[in-house]
């Protein structure tokens, strides 16, 4: 890309095809917004906990909450199981907390807002219509919008700086909010579900979010209420040397049904970032969540500099009978992934799915995976993993599936395969399975194989250079993860799968 | 004398024309409630199979009440 930089444009070429030139191979998100920034000190001890939840205006039982948290944390030990390596994360050497001055205070018309975070939130391809809105405009909302189908909560780095469509979906009695928000304007929804699904003691990572968790997202959907649109949230990490820790909790009610997205970015930098995350769904008798995730963090430059350390738990509780839940996650950025969405079982008759595909180039590494506990009778789960390596990228599948002595007449489908691009990268299958009683069925199936030379022969016959053959023959290997995901996302996700493997071949 | 070229779709017609379609609709069927209820874990070849034998039970049926 160097070179196109010096290489003199010929006349009437537009800029914008040089752009998009320029772009092609390139983390199209790696910019940075040069905007003016407060941050807590650097590292993380009790002050720090108690000035985040400070800064959020919480309640004394949440900062109890949080320090409990991080009294917790200072006693574990980070884990080491996973088939990753980094270099040791200096946790006292990075902000836990940083958000733009601008956001200090509510804006109340569009001239008060900072214009590079309007700008920023157009690069990123947000509509325009719902930047008044993201920015927090008061009254923007009233607006008509035409063919809007998403709301938006937009999180960037330590602050929600806004969600969209909160009234129209109120009225349908749907609470969307920032969780800073709904610990002030609901905290017995919180008090009642936070930390049930992943409790604070559940991993090394969890504890740290449960101690310094900014923000993140709230849903909740009364019981019975299908939401009339697909709520999503974006995360972006902007500022250097800051970790960002965001919570999500989701409550189905009975009866209810939502679809969620996520996406995030990150500039490109040469330093790690640390990303950790907590997601809770609590699922109701006959609710049904779908949870998409299409994950484009930074994955570091082509020699392994950089990227974010993308360490993540989400869990969702089937609580009542006949619920179902659907986790669904394209993985093609962050240097190093660790993440296992899972789903306990509880509810008599209830089903958990998961399909996933994890891409890993260069020097990326993903271990990931899905756990499925299935303590309910009558319940069903079902499992599709695609895992892609290429370059010198190191890619594991880790999957946990466990009937419990009560969860009789209950089934599991496994389906688990790997593709490997050229012959520097790995492919990795640790699936676990606990059987506890006679009437369950466990099925587990798993391939590796190469992108085969006779099908890139076959494309190139047909006038395709190596990197479209090499894109359709991926796509074709993960379509059946790419239907599985919302019409907004699935495009996307496709152009995204072949982006990130742009330069694995020849 | 010349035979007078049919002119209309007889119900004869129609009826030999069900045993063949409902068995190939009932399989159809079957292929399709496979891949809606997925979750059920229905094995394919059970639902073509029994899909097509109830197609079979149609037609025979439904010639039995018209023919």
């Amino acid at each position: 890309m160097a070179a196109l930089d010096q290489t003199q444009v010929k006349e009437g070429v537009d800029q914008e095809t040089v752009d998009a030139v320029r772009e092609v191979g390139t983390y199209k998100y790696g910019w940075e917004t040069d905007i003016e920034m407060e941050y807590a000190p650097k590292g993380v001890n009790p002050d720090i906990v108690r000035l985040i939840s400070e800064k959020n205006e919480e309640p004394e039982w949440m900062t109890e909450w949080r320090l409990s948290a991080f009294e917790r944390w200072t006693k574990m030990e980070e884990p080491t199981w996973a088939m990753v390596h980094y270099p040791p994360i200096d946790f006292q050497d990075q902000y836990y907390y940083a958000r733009p001055k601008s956001m200090e205070e509510k804006p109340k018309s569009l001239d008060e807002v900072d214009p590079k975070l309007l700008a920023t939130y157009e690069k990123l391809g947000i509509p325009l219509k719902e930047q008044m809105i993201l920015a927090g405009v008061e009254g923007a909302e009233d607006m008509p919008a035409e063919g809007r189908k998403v709301a938006v909560d937009a999180v960037f780095d330590s602050v929600s700086v806004g969600t969209t469509f909160k009234d129209e979906l109120a009225k349908h009695g749907v609470i969307f909010c920032s969780i800073s928000e709904a610990i002030k304007d609901h905290p017995e929804l919180v008090k009642k579900y936070l930390g049930t699904v992943v409790p604070v003691s559940d991993n090394f990572y969890a504890t740290l979010n449960s101690a310094v968790f900014s923000d993140g997202s709230f849903v909740y959907i009364p019981p019975g209420v299908r939401c009339p649109m697909e709520l999503s949230t974006y995360f972006r990490i902007n500022a250097e040397n800051t970790g960002q820790f965001e919570r999500t909790l989701i409550i189905a009610d009975k009866g209810s049904y939502v679809s969620y997205l996520e996406g995030c970015t990150a500039p490109q930098r040469d330093t790690a970032q640390l990303h950790a995350a907590v997601v809770e769904i609590i699922v109701e008798e006959d609710a049904e969540v779908k949870y998409s995730t299409v994950q484009n963090w930074f994955p570091g430059d082509e020699n392994g500099k950089g990227g974010i350390y993308n360490f993540v738990t989400k869990r969702a509780d089937c609580r009542g009978d006949r619920s179902k839940v659907m986790w669904t996650q394209v993985e093609t950025g962050s240097a190093v992934t660790w993440k296992y969405p899972s789903c306990i079982l509880r509810g008599d008759e209830s089903q958990g799915e998961f399909y996933s595909i994890a891409i890993a180039n260069n020097y990326q590494q993903a271990d990931t995976g899905t756990k499925m506990v299935h303590l309910g009778k009558n319940t069903k789960s079902r499992i599709v993993s695609k895992g892609i390596s290429a370059g010198k990228a190191q890619n594991t599948y880790r999957g946990l599936v466990s009937m419990h002595p009560k969860a009789k007449d209950s089934r599991n489908y496994t389906q688990c395969d790997s593709l490997l691009i050229g012959d520097k990268c790995g492919a990795h299958t640790v699936p676990y399975i606990e059987v506890k009683n006679n009437s369950s069925r466990v099925e587990h199936e798993a391939t590796t194989s190469k992108v085969d030379d006779d099908q890139l022969f076959y494309c190139r016959q047909r006038g395709m250079d190596e990197e479209e053959a090499v894109a359709l023959v991926v796509n074709g290997f993960c379509k059946d993860v790419l239907q599985a995901l919302p019409m907004e996302f699935a495009m996307e996700a496709q152009q995204l799968v072949a982006i990130s493997l742009e330069g694995s071949v020849g | 004398m010349a035979r007078t070229p049919r002119k209309s779709i007889q119900r004869d017609d129609v009826l030999t024309w069900l045993g063949y379609a409902l068995p190939v609709l009932g399989g159809l069927l079957g292929v399709a409630y496979v891949n809606i209820f997925y979750m059920n874990f229905i094995n394919p070849v059970w639902a073509v199979g029994i899909g097509a034998i109830l197609g079979w039970v149609a037609a025979r049926l439904i010639r039995k009440v018209l023919g």
